[in-house]
């Protein structure tokens, strides 16, 4: 054994080049770019580096083998979607129309129709939707509970919330037939626009691209 | 008796894809399954009549009427409500008509818009 | 010298995020399709991690699908603290490391080959050999515990950060550091390279 430098992590496997370098400390200065006197001109670092380089080339060339590579991905999706269609969660069956006429939707169809609704207005991408029963007498009306990323160059956000809550509340109405309590529309992300962030919404909308 | 469960079932059946509104009634587990569908002789279309339960009375609840469960999905262009309530109104005539004196309690449930 | 670290970690494009959120939070309530979308999007990139974890895509393709599947069964659960994508490369990670423990040691470490016969093991032209130095690296990948392949893989293949490994791993960035040194250390050995 030598005397290990100060700096030494107690690894038995490490191993002391004959400069005196711990091959550990060699090889991460080499990963991470550092340079000095010594490395640059010893010849067992500099050796010690080329093995290493040597080793990564050739992992990397059996990481470009076509056979490595995934051929098709769809037959592999609709396996995973099968097994997933047999655990369906869709949520509690909710009243249409008045309570007792014995008509129901399920909580996931109704809160799908809800999202399409909200992103109807252009640039709205619609998340979580939240359906509960209100304690209401006499009536039983859902409450909405709506999460939606919207445009970073919104003008006026809350103008565009209820945009969205008119939306969804029309919607219930006239597609589903779902009485509705509370719309509660969260907006939890402006998102910029890809293309151009300095462009005003009304050219996104506008007839001429 | 089974045999008239059967012929229940599928005359149900038929009636619920009558309505306008209907896409088709829900599909059951098996069909679900799409390599069952595409290999398995015991995936026949129609074969487990789908989206339609119908259980004896139970005794307890309410009086003494047959439930009559159908489970749908609905087409986007017609209002799902109105579609819902228009299977009933034929469930509940086909019914009427066939089994005078029995009573039913009919429950429609959506579980899909197309 | 020219160190060449492999970059940190590869860029997310924003909007794809920004969509993988709403994707996930509709999945999470129930909507098998936004799952779909959230399958179709990070299923080629996970089947390439776990074949490089593996080294067989028929493994690979299980755990992947087991992932997913394990996946949307915990996703009502799930508080959104990282992204759909980070979650799930943690989960077929830890995966594929419980495949590798159980899977038997195909070469035992007793048969490794001695250290290197000299010349044309450690030309530097055996790169261009092709399938033939490929399967000389199959072979010392095989010979590496499955923490260190692990964390090696990451590192070295998937261009992963130390901190990014440690946490996906759950061990501490040192103890990743010294994985993936042995890891280097083994397969120069095993390659004939170094001595």
């Amino acid at each position: 054994m030598n005397n290990p430098p100060p700096e030494t992590r107690t690894d038995p496997d490490d191993e002391t080049l004959p400069c005196g370098r711990l091959l550990s400390q060699v090889w991460a200065d080499w990963e991470e770019g550092v340079h000095d006197e010594h490395t640059a001109q010893c010849a067992h670092c500099r050796l010690a580096v080329a093995d290493l380089e040597r080793l990564e080339s050739q992992v990397r060339a059996l990481d470009s083998d076509p056979a490595q590579q995934p051929v098709d991905a769809a037959s592999f999706i609709d396996r995973v979607m099968d097994v997933v269609r047999l655990e369906l969660r869709p949520g509690r069956p909710l009243p249409l129309g008045e309570a007792d006429e014995d008509l129901r939707i399920m909580e996931n169809v109704a809160a799908r129709t809800l999202r399409q609704a909200a992103e109807e207005v252009p640039g709205v991408r619609a998340g979580s939707c939240r359906l509960t029963l209100a304690d209401a007498p006499g009536g039983t009306p859902v409450n909405v509970d709506l999460s939606v990323h919207v445009p970073l160059t919104t003008p006026d956000v809350q103008a565009l919330a209820q945009e969205i809550r008119d939306r969804v509340g029309v919607t219930a109405h006239e597609r589903l037939g779902l009485h509705l309590g509370e719309i509660d529309v969260r907006i939890t992300d402006l998102v910029s626009e890809d293309e151009d962030e300095a462009a005003p919404r009304s050219a996104q909308e506008g007839s001429a691209p | 008796m089974s045999a008239s469960a059967d012929t229940m079932h599928s005359e149900l059946a038929h009636v619920v894809r009558e309505v306008p509104g209907v896409a088709f009634l829900a599909p059951g587990l098996r069909s679900r399954l799409r390599a069952l569908r595409a290999t398995s002789p015991l995936a026949r279309p129609g074969d487990d009549t789908p989206g339609i339960t119908v259980s004896a009375p139970s005794g307890e609840g309410r009086t003494s009427a047959t439930t009559v469960e159908i489970r749908l999905i609905c087409r986007s262009d017609r209002r799902t409500l109105d579609t819902t309530r228009a299977v009933r109104e034929a469930v509940d005539h086909h019914l009427t008509t066939r089994h005078p004196g029995d009573e039913f309690r009919i429950i429609v449930t959506v579980t899909g818009v197309t | 010298m020219t160190g060449n670290p492999p970059p940190g970690e590869p860029p997310d494009v924003e909007g794809e995020r920004s969509d993988d959120t709403l994707m996930t939070e509709r999945a999470a309530e129930g909507d098998e399709d936004a799952f779909a979308v959230l399958v179709r999007r990070h299923a080629p990139a996970l089947l390439r991690l776990a074949t490089r974890l593996l080294g067989d895509r028929a493994e690979a393709e299980d755990a992947v699908q087991e992932a997913f599947v394990g996946a949307w069964r915990s996703l009502p659960e799930f508080q959104g603290r990282s992204s759909f994508g980070t979650w799930m490369y943690r989960i077929v990670t830890n995966r594929c490391l419980n495949t590798l423990r159980a899977r038997r040691p195909q070469a035992p470490l007793n048969e490794l080959p001695d250290l290197p016969a000299p010349a044309y093991t450690t030309a530097p032209d055996r790169i261009t050999e092709g399938r033939a130095a490929l399967h000389d690296v199959q072979e010392a990948l095989s010979t590496l515990s499955p923490e260190q392949r692990i964390c090696w893989t990451l590192r070295t293949l998937d261009g992963r950060s130390y901190a990014f490994i440690a946490k996906t791993v759950g061990i501490s960035e040192q103890a990743v550091r010294a994985r993936v040194f042995r890891a280097r250390r083994q397969l120069t050995h095993s390659l004939g390279a170094w001595q």
